[in-house]
C-alpha cells in the first residue's frame, strides 16, 4: 500500500459527530467583540476632556464678579511630559477590510510640580503601559 | 399545500450553527489530540470556539486561528492541573472512538481508526492537522513550533506506523 492509498483510506474515515451534550453547550452564539475605536481610548478621552475644559474656560465670561473667594492651589505643575519609550504588537486582526494591530505602548510620564506653601519641588516619573488599536498602513 | 409558506416557517440555522456544523467535528478531533480526557476536550473546544468567535469581529473565524486557540487553551489547562494526579486518575478511562464505525467497510476501517488513536501524540497531531485540517507542513511547523522538515518526517513516521498496522491485519 503506497502513501496515496493509505492517505485516501484515512480520509475515508468518518469523524464522529459533536456529542449532544457539547452541542447543547454551544447552542448560544457568543457575543462578538469589536475592536475598540481609537477615540474611545483613555488617552483620547483625556485629550477631549482637556479641550472641553479649555473651551468652557474660554466661553464663561470673566466679567461677572464672583462672591466666592478663590483659593489658590498651593501646588502647581510646571512641566508635564509624556514620552513614548517603546511599543509592542500584541495582536493583529481584520475588521471591515482594514487590518488593525493591538499595540502596547510604554509611556514615560514626567511631571515637575512646585508647592508654594513649602519650598518643595517634586519630580515624578511613571512608566505607564497603554493598549491601543491602530490601523496598519502599508507603504 | 403551500410549500413555500411552510419552508418560510422553518427557522434557518444561524451563521454560528452553520460554522459549527461544517467544522465542529474536525475541531473536536484536534481538541482530543491535545487533551487527556474527553471532558477536557469538550471544555477546551467550547472555550476556544467561544473565544475565536468573540474576537472575530462579526466574521467567521479563520480556521488556523481556531486551531492555534485550541492548542493554547489545552496547554493552559494542562499547566493548571496537577499532572501527576491527573495521569493516575485518567489512565484507566477509556476514550470514545473518534470515528463513526462503518460496518460495511469490514475490519479495515475499524483497525485503521484504532491504529490512529494509538499513535504517539506527536505523530498523531501532525497527521490530524495534515489530513483533516489540510494544513501544509510549513504551517504545521509554525503552529506546533518545529521545523518544516520535522513536521514532514513526523507525518511520514505516522503513515509508516499505520502501514505496519494494516500489513499485520492482512493474512
Amino acid at each position: 500500500m503506497n502513501d496515496q492509498e493509505l492517505e485516501q483510506q484515512i480520509r475515508n474515515l468518518r469523524l464522529g459527530p459533536l456529542p449532544a451534550e457539547l452541542r447543547s453547550r454551544l447552542r448560544e452564539e457568543p457575543a462578538t467583540e469589536f475592536p475598540r475605536p481609537r477615540w474611545k481610548s483613555a488617552r483620547w478621552a483625556m485629550a477631549a476632556a482637556v479641550v472641553a475644559a479649555a473651551a468652557l474656560t474660554f466661553l464663561v465670561s470673566p466679567d461677572q464678579p464672583s462672591d466666592e473667594v478663590a483659593v489658590e492651589d498651593p501646588i502647581s505643575v510646571i512641566q508635564q511630559e509624556a514620552t513614548l519609550i517603546g511599543t509592542r504588537v500584541l495582536e493583529t486582526r481584520e475588521y471591515e477590510g482594514q487590518r488593525w494591530e493591538l499595540v502596547e505602548q510604554q509611556w514615560r510620564d514626567e511631571t515637575v510640580a512646585v508647592c508654594s506653601a513649602t519650598p518643595v519641588r517634586v519630580r515624578s516619573t511613571v512608566i505607564r503601559p497603554e493598549a491601543v488599536w491602530v490601523p496598519v498602513r502599508f507603504q | 399545500m403551500d410549500v413555500s409558506a411552510d419552508s418560510a416557517n422553518i427557522p434557518q440555522p444561524s451563521r454560528w450553527q452553520r460554522w459549527l456544523d461544517t467544522h465542529g467535528e474536525r475541531f473536536l478531533l484536534y481538541a482530543r489530540q491535545q487533551t487527556r480526557t474527553e471532558a477536557d476536550a469538550h471544555d477546551v473546544l467550547q472555550d476556544a470556539l467561544t473565544e475565536s468567535w468573540r474576537k472575530s469581529a462579526g466574521k467567521v473565524p479563520d480556521r488556523g486561528l481556531v486551531i492555534a486557540t485550541i492548542r493554547r487553551r489545552a496547554m493552559d489547562l494542562g499547566r493548571s492541573i496537577d499532572r501527576r494526579s491527573r495521569r493516575e486518575q485518567n489512565y484507566s478511562i477509556e476514550r470514545p472512538s473518534w470515528f463513526v464505525e462503518d460496518f460495511s467497510a469490514g475490519d479495515t476501517e475499524s483497525h485503521l481508526a484504532k491504529a490512529i488513536q494509538r499513535l504517539p501524540d506527536h505523530l498523531r497531531e501532525v497527521l490530524v492537522l495534515r489530513i483533516w485540517e489540510d494544513l501544509t507542513f510549513p504551517a504545521i511547523g509554525r503552529l506546533i513550533g518545529v521545523p518544516t522538515s520535522t513536521a514532514s518526517s513526523r507525518y511520514q513516521y505516522a503513515l509508516g506506523q499505520l502501514r505496519e498496522c494494516m500489513t499485520e491485519l492482512k493474512p
